[in-house]
């Protein structure tokens, strides 16, 4: 028999009111996520790719029960997400982390980095005193951070610097499944690089699933094994990535592979 | 003569025992017209010179020295009002984090309506309609019914573009915009930066373009400068710094460029 997926999503949808006007008068609904299905395995690398609004950042949160479903449901290890309670919900969440897509919301300003870091520590037992302090410094290793930056707040740190932390704060429980939403939009090409290089080794290694939020194709076919494609909240195309990227079937697919060549005098259709 | 001329700006952060020094005596200027780059790895101090230009980093931690002069006047001496003038008007920016730069408590169209009312002559009906015309230019669908969401119902990529609308509806001299394509996928991108190139031909918009991608500032930028801990490393036309770097840390940027493009050869 084969192991249920660590994190599996059957046509769930999310419908936000569609508000008009100055009154915001409610005139019907806004599909960002439409009847989606997602699965992932252990060691598995999928990136999730559309054009900006289509519904990836709501899918992720829906994943990660950041926002719950209007519709549908999601699976850990086979156990609907929204039935989990006390001991159970607490592993979950151990086990499947999110990277946000926008640092600084997502960090405490109150917070130092050292703090920020040692949170899941605390709140999952996982490590104490000398063992939590070695853990952090691994971490901030990790995503290429000096270790003098533990005392630093959210605003003493640049873009970059804020997204890696929260990069390494997804990493301290060590997911089973990592769902990142953009990890590297904000990073150089040199360090993006090098995370990606982290999290092909922790797929690769540590069997951690990936879900990869990206524009960059480039990044995605590099990391990803499987891309899909999302178009109005629906999935428009999915496969592997050689075949995806050699033979896009969907014209959006297609649209987007040209135009990561694109000149600016180019018109689009 | 030019827009913008920045000589040996530095800036140091006063740590609890240590000061930062973030960017070390940098010195460039931006002509009416031009569109410059800054590029650089992650805390190089690019952001700093963006937000050191008009002061607008917090003072203490920040210490700010040199000068900086638009169309001669001093920015580093100016104060209060002055300075408020200048921002969002002859110089208007676009923050790398767009989340903190929109207001959650206003609409979008109310943000769009008082910047557009501020800079420009139009009001009322006048300036609503103008409202919309900048956010379908940015690419926002349904631009009328959304002039109506908060901030928080736009995505990512939505409210960065929401950002570049904002800034460029006060018709600035000068936009300076902090990676302002990094939540957008390669259509819209590229939708964006023909905006910016139009209005650059036809306004003379001048640009200070702070941006990790280097396909970006290729295809956008007349000249382009590198960032290296604090430092200005190298300054030339595009063409030149990106085809035949100088400096070993072009060289490094220009070497993972090459291992992360789309690898497509034979495949299509
Ligand atoms: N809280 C909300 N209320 C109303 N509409 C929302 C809300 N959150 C998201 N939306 C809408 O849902 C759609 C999908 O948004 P989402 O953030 O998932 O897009 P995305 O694919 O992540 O885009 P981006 O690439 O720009 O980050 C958008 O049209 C957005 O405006
Ligand atoms: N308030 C502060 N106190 C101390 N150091 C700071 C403070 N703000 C920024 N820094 C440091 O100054 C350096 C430059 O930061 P800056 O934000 O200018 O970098 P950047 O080039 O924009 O980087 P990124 O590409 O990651 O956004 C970084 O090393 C950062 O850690
Ligand atoms: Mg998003
Ligand atoms: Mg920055």
């Amino acid at each position: 028999m084969m192991a249920a997926p660590i994190i599996e999503a059957r046509a769930v949808s999310k419908w936000y009111p569609r508000r008009a006007g100055v009154l915001r008068r409610q005139v019907g609904a806004i599909r960002a996520v439409d009847r989606m299905n997602v699965s992932l395995g252990a060691g598995q690398t999928l990136g999730l790719v559309g054009e900006s609004g289509c519904g990836k950042t709501t899918l992720a949160k829906l994943l990660v029960r950041l926002l719950e479903a209007s519709e549908g449901e999601v699976f850990v290890h086979g156990q609907p997400f929204a039935s989990l309670r006390g001991p159970r919900l607490l592993a979950a969440r151990r086990a499947i982390q999110f990277i946000f897509q926008d640092p600084l919301n997502s960090l405490n300003p109150r917070l130092t980095v050292e703090e920020t870091l040692a949170e899941p520590l605390v709140i999952h037992r996982l490590a104490r005193g000398e063992a939590r302090r070695s853990r952090i410094r691994e971490l901030l290793v990790a995503v290429q951070l000096p270790p003098s930056y533990r005392s630093r707040l959210p605003r003493e740190l640049s873009g970059g610097e804020r997204q890696r932390v929260g990069i390494a704060r997804a990493l301290a429980t060590e997911p089973e499944a990592l769902i990142c939403d953009e990890p590297i939009a904000s990073l150089d090409v040199s360090v993006g690089a090098q995370i990606i290089e982290l999290l092909r080794t922790l797929a690769h290694r540590r069997r951690t699933a990936l879900l990869f939020i990206s524009h960059d194709l480039g990044a995605v076919a590099s990391l990803c094994d499987r891309i899909a494609v999302m178009k109005d909240g629906r999935l428009v195309e999915f496969g592997p990535t050689e075949e995806l990227l050699s033979r896009p079937a969907h014209s959006y697919t297609e649209l987007l592979i040209r135009s990561a060549s694109l000149d600016l005098e180019f018109v689009p259709p | 003569m030019a827009l913008l001329t920045v000589e040996d700006l530095s800036v140091i952060y006063a740590q609890r025992s240590t000061a930062v020094r973030a960017v070390d005596r940098v010195s460039f200027t931006i002509e009416p017209g031009e569109i410059v780059a800054l590029v650089g790895e992650s805390g190089s101090g690019k952001t700093s010179v963006a937000l050191a230009l008009t002061k607008l980093l917090p003072m203490p931690p920040a210490a700010i020295s040199g000068d900086v002069r638009l169309s001669g006047t001093s920015l580093l001496d100016a104060t209060g009002d002055t300075l408020r003038s200048i921002r969002g008007g002859t110089i208007s920016y676009v923050f790398q984090d767009p989340a903190t730069s929109l207001n959650p408590v206003l609409t979008i169209g109310e943000q769009l309506v008082e910047a557009i009312e501020l800079h420009t002559d139009a009001r009322g009906r006048e300036a609503k309609q103008e409202a919309i015309r900048w956010l379908q230019r940015v690419g926002i669908p349904s631009a009328e019914e959304r002039l109506g969401a908060y901030p928080h119902e736009f995505s990512g990529g939505m409210q960065q573009r929401a950002c570049i609308a904002m800034a460029l509806a006060s018709r600035p001299a000068l936009l300076v915009a902090d990676e302002p394509t990094t939540a957008l996928d390669v259509t819209i991108q590229v939708q964006i930066l023909r905006l910016l190139r139009d209005l650059q031909r036809t306004l003379s918009l001048s640009v200070l373009l702070i941006s990790h991608d280097l396909t970006v500032v290729e295809r956008i930028a007349h000249r382009v400068g590198v960032m290296a801990g604090g430092r200005l490393v190298e300054l030339g036309a595009v063409e030149q710094v990106l085809h035949q770097p100088a400096h070993p840390h072009t060289k490094e940027l220009l070497r993972y460029r090459s291992m992360m493009t789309l690898k497509r050869e034979g495949k299509r």
